[in-house]
């Protein structure tokens, strides 16, 4: 079984991105399964960013440390992953950074910088990168010190010219270093970097022949490669993908038309995606138009107000529509959601999670607004709430969303978070199947009868839809008749909440069961783990480990957070002697809910909000507390 | 020209302490020579050398600080030993590297 993880640390815009990238090819030509996720600062360029990448021949669902690799490329590199190798494991460092002193490290955080002194003056020696060496030495790590200018020159002189990206190549070295430990041969080394940089020979060159130069030093150094035999995919053609990626491919295939957004992490990946690929070609529509293809209109808007608002105003004109933030922006968008209630406005709000509250920790994940989710905007706001737990959920919930917010006429949250936006993960073809769902438009009139009522009262809460400019039709905020028009008549009134209330009712009893949630392992186990979000997978690593150590458990996965699935969820919970919730926040939000909704008490609880992602391990560790010792609350702080 | 870059600093001279030469932002053993227009490292060294010094009334880059200076900033780094440079050669690039916020 082939099961590594591997760091490599750098400078935040030093090349890592670019190294963490060319890493996960190398594996997926090599036929593996690989998850890959950055970690990087919010506001500082230089800051310590890594990427983290866990290789599998079974399916690689979480990350893990330690590691079986750390490659520094920078001193800081070093220093701050000191804890996350394992025995066995190696490190690639630079040599000349052995001199280099904590305490010197301008981009390191003063927190971290204290707690090295203090580990290091515990053991009597220097806080500098010389002195982790050793002590990683002492622990049973392998150590490879690069010399890494020296290095630098030789690609320099090899190539003949100078070298145009001095942070890719760089990086490229210590990545081959440390992939010719890990057993990955040169050749699938260069095909990731011909892949990552093919298009453009001024970087590719320099890059191969710094993978070149890496190899035969470390053929030079340490003899041939122990190669690492191939994987079970070796040979086919996959994809590899970030979550605000698939989320984006979704949303184009889901019909699409209009996407508002304001720049904020970890949102504006995804609509960046979409403006790069906004051309959907028409096929039948193209002879009547005479053209070929149209653009989605894709929208920088001047906040997030104005997003959601011209979203809405595009929605009741009858588009495919949609805004994509995160938490402050989401705050911002409190009014509009309201709004989009009242309107009955088919508005989806793509909402990517991250480490609040404010603007809190802005490049690094957390589930601290599944309750802002629900409980957006004032008065009664009935709306649907929908979770994905990994890629492949957040492709086809992305689609759905958009279904369900034109079939019942209302705003749909689709809640993602900073893990899955900038998790990259293998996916096969079928993963992505666009036949396996279908475009539901709802009841929709184009072209309207006379005295045609938007608000037609009817029993399923569902009025007829005309687009906006088909007839005379008012949409606005305020409370109306059947007609949209302005009503403040107590009959109208309850007319209008009690249809709005029927339409919620109509969404839980249309949308079935399976979609809502989905039980994970053993049904009839009677340990039951309860989450919701991109907790799904390292959840699902961790039931796998804990089943072969004998200890059988089942987790719920709730998929759809609103209207909530109380019935099934009180029936699954019922049936379970020790209910452990996992969330990626403080409060237990999702236990909140869950007793909300069911009355039943989630006991014990494992969290994670140091804002870095669950490791499975770290789910292992705290099911075992929980039923070793009875633990209400585990917090668990892997990452760094 | 006929002047040549050597490929070994001379006499405690080389890109390291030249004003025309830009250390890597993030690895500053590597950099920009402004008078060569190519990427050269901290211990070549070339006949149009020029000392650096903080006496221009400009903005100067602490390598070691990794911070943009006044003049006066730039001083106060200087006289304690820092790396103070007169600016920092980013990667054309390096936009690949960073994300949106
Ligand atoms: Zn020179
Ligand atoms: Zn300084």
């Amino acid at each position: 079984m082939v099961d590594l993880s591997f760091i490599i640390g750098g400078p935040q815009g030093g090349g890592v991105e670019s190294a963490g990238q060319i890493a996960l090819k190398a594996f997926v030509v090599k036929g593996y399964n690989v998850l890959g996720t950055r970690e990087y600062h919010s506001n500082i360029m230089g800051a310590h960013s890594y990427y983290h990448v866990r290789v599998r021949d079974g399916p690689a669902r979480a990350l893990r440390t330690p590691v079986d690799l750390v490659v520094a490329i920078d001193a800081e590199s070093v220093l701050t992953h000191i804890n996350d190798v394992r025995e066995g494991g190696y490190l690639v460092y630079d040599l000349d950074s052995v001199e280099t002193d904590a305490t010197k490290i301008a981009s390191m955080e003063p927190s971290l910088r204290s707690r090295l002194r203090r580990f290091f003056e515990s053991i009597n020696m220097k806080p500098t990168v010389g002195s982790a060496v050793k002590v990683l030495e002492e622990r049973g790590v392998r150590t490879v010190g690069l010399p890494l200018k020296d290095m630098l020159k030789k690609v320099s002189e090899t190539l003949g010219a100078p070298i145009a990206s001095i942070a890719k190549t760089v990086n490229v070295i210590g990545l081959t270093a440390g992939l010719y430990t890990l057993g990955v041969g040169l050749e699938y080394i260069v095909k990731a970097v011909e892949a990552q940089f093919g298009r453009r020979p001024k970087i590719l060159a320099p890059n191969v022949t710094a993978a070149r130069v890496a190899f035969e030093f470390m053929e030079w150094n340490f003899g041939s490669m122990k190669e690492l035999p191939d994987g079970p995919h070796r040979g086919r053609v996959r994809m590899v993908a970030s979550g605000n990626e698939v989320v984006a491919m979704a949303k184009i295939v889901g019909g699409l038309t209009f996407e508002t957004f304001y720049p904020i992490t970890p949102a504006s990946d995804e609509a960046f995606y979409i403006e790069e690929n906004k051309y959907v070609e028409l096929g039948e529509l193209s002879r009547r138009l005479g053209l070929d293809r149209l653009p989605i209109v894709v929208l920088q808007t001047e906040d997030e107000i104005s997003a959601i608002n011209m979203a809405i105003g595009a929605a009741v004109a009858g588009a495919r529509a949609a805004t994509s933030t995160s938490g402050p922006g989401f705050s911002l968008m409190n009014e509009a959601i309201s709004m989009a209630v009242e309107m009955e406005a088919p508005v989806v709000v793509t909402l990517w999670m991250r480490a609040g509250p404010s603007t809190g920790i802005a490049t690094r994940t957390g589930q601290q607004d599944l309750l802002h989710a629900i409980f957006s905007g004032h008065g009664d706001t009935p709306k649907i709430v929908v979770a994905s737990g990994d890629h492949v959920e957040a492709f086809y919930d992305a689609i759905k969303a958009f279904n369900w917010a034109e079939m019942f006429q209302t705003p749909v949250i689709h809640l993602l978070d900073k893990y899955l936006a900038s998790t990259i993960t293998v996916l096969d073809e079928w993963d992505l199947d666009v036949s396996r769902i279908s475009i539901n438009r709802g009841l929709r009139v184009e072209s309207p009868p006379e005295g045609y009522k938007r608000y037609e009262v009817t029993d399923n809460g569902i009025s007829p839809f005309a687009p906006l400019g088909t007839t005379t039709m008012v949409a606005s905020s305020l409370e109306h008749d059947e007609y949209g028009f302005a009503s403040e008549d107590p009959v109208d009134r309850e007319a209008m909440v009690e249809k709005r209330l029927r339409k919620f009712e109509t969404m839980a009893k249309s949308i079935p069961e399976e979609e809502k949630l989905s039980v994970h392992g053993d049904p009839d186990a009677r340990v039951t783990i309860v989450s919701f979000g991109s907790t799904k997978q390292p959840i699902i690593s961790a039931m796998e480990e804990l089943e072969r150590e004998g200890v059988r458990v089942k987790f719920l996965q709730l998929r759809i957070l609103s209207p909530f699935p109380s019935k099934t969820v009180s029936e699954i919970l019922d049936n379970s002697d020790l209910i452990i919730g996992v969330e990626a926040n403080s409060m237990g939000q999702l236990a909140f809910l869950v007793r909300a909704h069911t009355g039943i008490e989630v006991g014990h609880l494992i969290q994670k909000f140091n804002a870095r992602p669950f490791y499975d391990v770290e789910i292992v560790y705290g099911v075992k507390r929980v039923l070793s010792e009875g633990a209400r609350r585990v917090v668990v702080s892997g990452g760094a | 020209m006929e002047a040549v870059i050597v490929k070994r600093s001379s006499g405690g001279l080389g890109c390291f302490n030249c004003a025309n030469w830009l250390p890597h932002v993030h690895y500053p053993f590597a950099g920009y020579c402004t008078v060569w227009g190519e990427v050269t490292f901290e211990d070549y060294y070339c006949s149009k050398h020029s000392m650096m010094s903080v006496d221009a009334d400009r903005f100067y880059w602490c390598a070691s600080c990794r911070v943009r200076l006044t003049r006066e900033e730039a001083s106060t780094h200087w006289v304690q030993g820092h790396r103070v440079v007169r600016g920092a050669y980013v990667d054309p690039d390096v936009r690949d590297e960073i994300y949106e916020g």
